[in-house]
């Protein structure tokens, strides 16, 4: 195995084995899992599943058709299963039934219906709404005998609104759906995983560069491989360390997926998508930033003292990295404004803007391109940068490496020829 | 060839020179000393050696030449204080450490269980360094050092933090090095150890070499005209002189011909000859006089005793 690798692999096995990454790890998905199942607990112990009941006196549901799904209305998600309906034959035995505790409720159509639309609700403690839009789903639906039944249900499934991109265009064929208004969102939530890990992995990098400089380690590294060999070492590692990550948290966030959205019926869950291409969109500016960064993250865990100093220091780079957060609404508002095109072309800014861009937008390949293009010139000089401050940085001891000399020729020539 | 050849090497750190001119070689095969006080630019002119830094001025051979990265698996280094991962696994990171000198997962293993038990941490592999005393540390890294049996050795201050029998384990590995044909170069502030290992040594003050050759000759070289003289029974001569039968008072003081001066040196009294005396012809002046001799030795200065007057001779 070449020395890159034994590097890339000692370093990742000494960071993805520790606890503290296997928190990191779970963290995220222990957070999704916990808020899905907070919302599901919460439903299910409020719940009321008894059935209600229903007094047919207007002869409108001597042949019912059953009820929808519950939840099938775009508008108004539920996380409730199927209630069964009951019909009772006089009001009398629906009392009695409410009041043994049989059902929660029931409804009498009265007999005059057809010319008042009056429904009387009868009730101990009201029932909640879901049980309420359930019958009035059943309702409609019978009323709505003299139709097909396909275009009942339709009918009574109520509007979805979907914005399609013509495929004529650049980037076409994608489009935006009120019933899987979710999904929407997944690629803004793949942006900000992307930014995350970043700092997760690189700082792990840097914390990894100040222990070797303060425990020495780095003298013996030195007199064993060359640091273009450490470096490139390093950065696979983070690479590797970044995609365990994301692979976790990818696997976990399917799993609550499943769990959730199958097996628990938490509506937000069900008929999940993501568009591969806009991932592989984020991948192409993901791929130079997480070089760029690592270089950096490296540079600058040589030019300290300590690693606390190191934590502190990575605001220099956390900060910028934030500003298309804190413009979140302008970027989604106006994706192709100058604003937006502007912070996509700038190295720090350019993972998380254009993050935002493509799950909202359509945004031209040649900006994509070329916003490639900046960030992999700019990991090229990172990794030099980085190369440059590890020689000159790593021995020096209860000392701190400046800016200043990390760029003067003069000085540091001899010492990096 | 010489296995080092240092050549007016110079370095400097901002307005701080560290090495100012320093020259030496080291043969193949021998235990050569590195010594100076703190701050001599001693480090320094490891790394220059090492490659790790590159000199301002003057030239460096090791192994027959520049610094090359197949070379780098040929030389076991020591660095002054710590260079293990402090939260690693004892073996994880030794194992580690040795494949990146060459050597395969199985082979690092397999020696490093031999060193393991020599050395008595067999049974910390699994330990954290951190968690290891500091002598076991020591011995943890002097075992990184030559685990992948390097040609040349080069080792700061191997003895720090080390008891007397550990001190003596890793003189006697020393030793067995040099008669394998290792070559190794110590950096050490303890004088006895230079004594007891060193064939030749470089003394090194204020970046530059003051002292440089064959340890015995210095010695010699540094040694005044002077004999250190012990009766029996590990008497001083002039006791020894005024006990025997006879004599007494005056007649017992020391007069031998040719002596000018007599002091105490530790148990042994050392007699410092006049220009032109010879230690026979004391030693013929001591047996006309029937003193009865348990010691007879040419007194020559301790590495101690050298390093203090060179580097004070240098302020």
């Amino acid at each position: 195995m070449s020395k890159v690798w034994l590097v890339a692999w000692y370093d990742y096995g000494r960071n993805v084995f520790k606890k503290s990454f296997i928190m990191a790890i779970l963290s995220l998905p222990l957070m999704i899992a916990f808020a899905v199942a907070a919302g599901w607990l919460a439903s299910t112990l409020t719940e009321d599943d008894r059935p209600a009941g229903y007094v047919d006196q207007a002869g409108l549901l001597a042949d019912p058709i059953p009820a929808p799904r519950p939840g099938s209305s775009p508008n108004e998600p539920s996380v409730r299963g199927d209630m069964p309906l009951i019909s009772f034959p006089t009001e009398a035995a629906a009392r009695e039934a409410l009041e043994s505790g049989e059902i929660q409720v029931f409804y009498v159509v009265t007999a005059d219906y057809y010319e008042t639309n009056r429904v009387r609700q009868v009730y101990v403690e009201p029932p909640d709404g879901d049980v309420t839009r359930q019958f009035w789903d059943f309702m409609q639906i019978n009323r709505l005998t003299d139709l097909p039944p396909e275009v009942a249900s339709r009918a009574v499934a109520g509007s979805d609104l979907v914005v399609r991109w013509p495929n004529d265009v650049p980037g076409g064929g994608r489009e935006f759906s009120q019933r899987t208004f979710f999904s929407q969102f997944l690629p803004l939530f793949v942006g900000v995983a992307f930014v995350t890990l970043l700092f997760v992995s690189s700082g792990h990098l840097m914390g990894t560069v100040v222990e070797e400089k303060e425990n020495r380690t780095v003298e013996v590294l030195m007199t064993s491989i060359s640091p273009g060999q450490l470096m490139a070492g390093k950065i696979i590692s983070v690479v590797a360390i970044s995609l365990t990550l994301l692979v976790s948290w990818i696997a976990f966030a399917g799993l609550t997926a499943l769990i959730g959205g199958q097996y628990l019926g938490v509506e937000l869950l069900q008929n999940l998508s993501l568009d591969l291409r806009i991932v592989a969109k984020m991948l192409v500016i993901a791929a130079p930033a997480y070089v760029m960064i690592a270089a950096l993250m490296t540079a600058l865990g040589t030019t300290v003292v300590e690693a606390q100093e190191a934590q502190q220091m990575m605001g220099v780079f956390i900060i910028p990295t934030m500003v298309p957060v804190w413009l979140i609404q302008p970027i989604i508002e106006h994706p192709n404004s100058p604003l937006s095109i502007g912070l996509s072309f700038f190295p720090l800014t350019a993972l998380p803007t254009f993050s935002l861009r493509v799950a909202f937008s359509q945004v031209p390949l040649w900006q994509i391109a070329l916003g490639a293009a900046i960030l992999a010139l700019c990991a090229v000089g990172a990794v030099w940068l980085a190369g440059r401050a590890f020689r000159l940085g790593m021995l020096r001891y209860g000392q701190r490496l400046s800016w200043r000399e990390l760029f003067n020729r003069t000085r540091t020539n001899a010492d990096l020829e | 060839m010489h296995t080092i050849e240092v050549s007016h090497v110079a370095k400097s750190f901002g307005d701080v020179h560290a090495v100012a001119d320093v020259s030496f070689a080291v043969e193949r095969g021998e235990i050569f000393g590195m010594l100076g006080p703190n701050g001599a630019g001693k480090t320094t002119t490891i790394r220059l050696m090492l490659d790790i830094f590159k000199p301002d001025r003057g030239t460096v051979s090791i192994l027959g030449g520049p610094m090359t990265e197949e070379k780098k698996e040929r030389i076991g280094y020591m660095p002054e204080e710590r260079g293990l991962y402090q939260d690693a696994p004892l073996e994880r990171s030794l194992v580690y450490l040795g494949t990146l000198k060459g050597l395969s997962k199985a082979q690092a293993r397999q020696r490093l269980g031999e060193y393991l038990e020599r050395f008595d941490l067999a049974e910390h592999k699994g330990k954290k360094v951190k968690e290891l005393s500091k002598g076991m540390q020591q011995k943890a890294q002097i075992i990184n050092t030559i685990l992948h049996q390097p040609e040349l050795v080069i080792i700061d201050e191997p003895f720090t933090s080390l008891d007397p029998i550990n001190m003596q384990m890793v003189k006697d590995l020393m030793r067995e090095l040099r008669e394998q044909g290792t070559t190794i170069l110590m950096s050490t502030h303890q004088m006895h150890q230079v004594e007891e290992l060193c064939d030749r040594i470089v003394l090194i003050n204020k970046g530059r070499d003051v002292l440089y050759g064959n340890l015995n000759e210095i010695r010699r070289r540094y040694s005044g005209h002077a004999v250190l003289v012990q009766a029996a029974n590990g008497q001083p001569l002039d006791q020894a002189l005024g006990q025997r039968p006879g004599r007494s008072g005056d007649q017992g003081r020391l007069q031998i011909a040719g002596v000018v001066d007599v002091s105490l040196h530790n148990s042994a009294t050392k007699l410092t000859l006049a220009d032109g005396t010879t230690p026979q012809d004391v030693l013929r002046a001591l047996v006309a006089q029937d003193v009865i001799l348990e010691k007879f030795e040419i007194a020559v200065p301790t590495v101690d005793e050298i390093f203090i007057r060179v580097v004070e001779e240098g302020d």
